[in-house]
Order: C-alpha cells, then structure tokens, then sequence
C-alpha cells in the first residue's frame, strides 16, 4: 500500500528526491504524491532544469581543447616541484649522508673523540673552580677583605682599621669597639669550684660566634700551671661554644671579626666563721666584675674575686 | 585503467540512481588500486605520483575553475592542491574514497584563496558569454537524456550569474552535486559539515537560483 504524503512533506524531500538520497519507502511515497499535485511536480522540474542550466554552463574543460592541453601539463609542474622538495627535504639530504657508508666509521670516531675531549675540559674546568684554603688566591683574597672570618683584625692594629675605614683619623684609629658578651657567661656555672687559672685563644665571628678557639694553658706570677681535668676540659668547650657576643663593630658601625685572648682566673675566697664560696661566672666581656655590695658588708673578702679579660693581638 | 573509470565516471549523467550506482562500482573497482597507488606514492615512486595527477587533474582543475571562476588561478590552485596532496599523503587513512579526501583540499585551497581573491579581481573573472563564444558547447550533450534538454544557453548563463553571487559554501555544494554528482555524505565529507547542512545549504541554494528561473520566465 501506498503511503499518502501532503505537499508539506514532499516538499521537505523534493530535494533529495531529485538526488536520489531518500529511501526507497520516501521514494515511493514522493513519486506518488507527484502524481496528482502538479504544484511539487513543477517544483521537481525546476530543480531538475537548474541542474541541466549548471551542467550546461560548466566550465570544464574538453578533451581535446587547448585548455585540457594545458591542464595536462599540471602534473609535470607539479612532479617537478615534488621533485624539488624531495631533493631538498631533510629526509632526503639524510639519506644521501649515508649513500657512501665509508664515511661512517671516520665520522663516528671523529663524534667520539670530539664528545670525550669535550667532557675532559668540562672535567678540568669544574676541579680548577674549587679553590683550594691554602692557594695564593684565598690568600689574597682573605688579605683583601680585613675583618673576614679569614682574616679577622686584631683590634691593636691601628693601620688595618685604618684601611677598613677608609680614612686616617689618629683619635679614632684603632677604635674597634670589643665583642660584648650577651648571655653573661652562664656556660662557666658548671666548672668545678677549684682555683684555676687559664687562657682561650678564639676568634668572634662578624656574626657573634667564637670559631677556632684553643685552651691556653699558661702561668701566672710564677705559679705552675693548673691542669685540667678531661671533664674541666669539656664544660669548658661547652661553654664557649655556647656563648654568643654582639659583633666588634669598626667606627663606621661594620662588623668584623676580631681575634681575643682571654685570660680567666678562679679563685675560691673563703670567709669564717661560715666559710662561703662565691663563685663569679667569668665574663667574656672586657669589664671587671665586682662582688655586689651586700656580699662585701656581709662578708668581707680576703681574696677579691678576679677576673682578667684582656685583649691581645 | 583507473583514469579511464574516473573520466568516464565525470562525464556520466548526473540523474538520481544512476550516479549513485556508478559511482559505487566505480569506487569500488579502484579501492584496491588507489591503496596500491598511494602505497607507491607513499615510497616515493614517481611513476606513480605522475599517475596519480593524471587521474585527478582533471577533476580538480574543473572544480578550481568553478570555485574561483578564473583559469590561471585554476591551475595554480590545481598545482598547490597536488603539492598538498603529497606532502600529506602519508597521513591519509582511507577515511574516504582519495578522491572526497581531494576534493575536501581542493575546496580549503579554494575557500582560502576566493576570500581575498574575489575582492581582488573579480573584474577579470571569465565571463560565461566569452567562455561560451571561444569555446562553444562546452559539454557534449550526447549523454544529456532528452527530457533533460530543455535548459537553454541563456537560462543557463543566467543560473550561472545566480550561482556566482551565493554564498561560497552554497555554491560549493550545489556544483560539487550538481557538476561532480558527489553524494551528499561526500559532499559533508568534502565541506567538513554534517550531512544535515548539506541539505539544508542545498535546499536554500536552489531556492535562490528557483527565484532566478521564476524571474527569468516572466
């Protein structure tokens, strides 16, 4: 049985019914709908004479005009420019590299010789970049930089601050204020309560700590000298690393790094009838410290308690 | 062989089924060897390559032509179409016949070129009047069914004008069915578009060109 279709619906599919797309079922019912309705009929006419008039016009060339002759020709151009661009690819020029392969082994050796003479200068560059604590070059470095933890000052020299500041100034040469200890020597507590008498060698860092500091042993107004236990040694060690100062500062207010020697003394005063040890922390600091003054109504000292700082170049 | 079957194929009729049946047996006798083609094309071989243009020139002058209206832009079109074609055989997949996946690089070389291109030198576009005087009939009616010949040289000059002045992705296709008799899932293929557009482009380009035949009639 044949479907019955309206105009709306044919007309949707005059289209493809003229280029044949539509289904066979969509055939069929078009085809009967162009029967009797002259009005779609006339429709599919005029878009089949468009196609004709197109057709008709088209400008394709014939087969034996002189265009067709010229379009003929389009693939020698076009072969000899695919040509061209073989020869000049990059594929191409690779290949050509390889045609004659007694070049190979040369090249290849020439490229292995070439990469390890590369990494040994590479090698030899990186070893020489390592510059050596006791070369020339560290040495005239740290000489060139006064105050450096390399170099530090030794505060007596008037003549090196003087080229660290800049300028001559004979009331101010030499002025380079001292490390100030910050924690008041609160390592020395744990030192044992015997008479001692010794120095430390050290250098204050322009960041306020001691580096390579070195336990003196030494005599002092002819007296020999004490020596220290393993443990003294140790709570000694102790306590100087853990002591911190306030960087020496130049005039002009830069921190350098000094060398210091401090001598520090222990003594234990006794006093009856209640005898009492007063144990005064020794300070890093260059002041000499007294006993508070209670302490001295109290109980007068036979011995004063001593500490000496002094600062030696 | 194979440019003998697509010649033929070109020069066939357009009407309905029966280009649909050519082309698919037509299609499908050359799958084989346009696999085998694009195979030695693909390894360099130039005796193949030179094949290859002459199947297709043809077929992509004439579509250059009707694009862009002009010969010498046609067949420097055509020239680059080629060069296109090689440089990107390679990546050719058979996602169509080679012949569609052409036309697609025919028609982007063309949209490129006719959008400055026609603002340019439109005055110096071939006039169908000169292309048919110099040329005379330029396609052999001997194929042309009888009911078909009713189109005239002036009604056609006149759908030619019409279709010259639509949009280009209408125009395109319009000739690619109506001059290539391409289906319409070659054509989306072609334009890169869903099979719906197509229809729907054709549909309002012949509406168009409709108008011009009613105002031609009175």
């Amino acid at each position: 049985m044949i479907p019955y279709v309206g105009c709306e619906y044919a007309r949707e599919h005059l289209d493809a019914f003229v280029d044949g797309e539509l289904s066979v079922d969509e055939q069929v019912a078009v085809e009967s709908h162009l029967r009797w309705c002259r009005t779609c009929a006339a429709r599919v006419e005029d878009v089949q004479l468009i196609g004709d008039s197109i057709r008709l016009g088209s400008l394709a060339p014939r087969a034996d005009d002189e265009e067709a002759q010229t379009v003929r020709h389009v693939h020698s151009s076009v072969l000899i420019r695919v040509r061209a661009e073989e020869e000049l690819s990059f594929g191409a020029r690779f290949r050509d590299m390889f045609t004659d392969m007694r070049l190979l082994w040369p090249a290849l050796g020439a490229t292995s010789a070439v990469t390890v003479g590369l990494a040994l200068a590479l090698s030899v560059l990186h070893s020489t970049t390592l510059e050596r604590p006791e070369s020339l070059a560290t040495m005239i470095d740290s000489l060139a930089e006064p105050g450096g933890e390399r170099n530090p000052l030794m505060p007596g020299n008037s003549a090196r601050v003087d080229r660290l500041i800049g300028y001559v100034d004979s009331d101010r040469a030499g002025g380079i204020s001292m490390p100030r200890a910050l924690d008041d020597g609160a390592g020395f507590e744990s030192i044992p309560e015997e008479d001692a008498t010794f120095a430390v060698a050290a250098v204050v860092s322009r960041d306020g700590r001691i580096a390579n500091y070195e336990l003196l042993n030494s005599e002092r107004s002819g007296r020999k000298a004490h020596n220290l236990h393993a443990n003294d040694v140790e709570m000694l060690d102790a306590a100087v690393r853990q002591s911190r100062f306030a960087p020496a500062q130049t005039p002009v207010g830069r921190a350098v790094a000094v060398n210091m020697v401090w001598l520090i003394v222990m003594t234990t005063v006794q006093t009856p009838p209640e005898p009492r040890v007063i144990r005064v922390p020794p300070s890093v600091a260059p002041v000499n410290r007294v006993p508070p003054a209670e302490s001295i109504e109290e109980a007068p000292l036979k011995r004063s308690d001593l500490l000496e700082t002094s600062t030696t170049a | 062989m194979g440019s003998r079957t697509v010649l033929n194929f070109m020069q066939t009729p357009i009407s309905g089924g029966l280009v649909k049946n050519a082309g698919a047996v037509a299609w499908s006798e050359v799958d084989t060897q346009e696999a085998a083609l694009i195979a030695r094309c693909n390894t360099g071989d130039e005796a193949a390559c030179a094949d290859l243009v002459s199947i297709h020139q043809r077929m992509v002058y004439s579509l250059a032509l009707h694009l862009l209206g002009d010969r010498d832009e046609a067949l420097d079109l055509s020239q680059e179409v080629f060069l296109r074609v090689f440089r990107t055989l390679s990546s050719f997949r058979g996602q169509s016949a080679l012949r569609t996946w052409i036309y697609r690089i025919v028609i982007n070389q063309a949209r490129n070129r006719q959008r400055w291109w026609r603002r340019r030198h439109r005055s110096s576009q071939v006039s169908l009047d000169d292309h048919l005087q110099q040329f005379g009939d330029v396609e052999s009616k001997t194929d042309v069914l009888p009911d078909r010949q009713l189109a005239s040289k002036e009604t056609s000059v006149r759908i030619w004008q019409a279709l010259d002045r639509l949009p280009f992705d209408q125009r395109t296709a319009l000739i690619l069915r109506e001059v290539d008799g391409l289906r319409y899932d070659e054509i989306a293929f072609s334009l890169g578009v869903a099979v719906g557009t197509v229809k729907s482009r054709l549909t309002r380009a012949r509406q168009t060109l409709r108008a011009e035949l009613l105002g031609l009639r009175t």
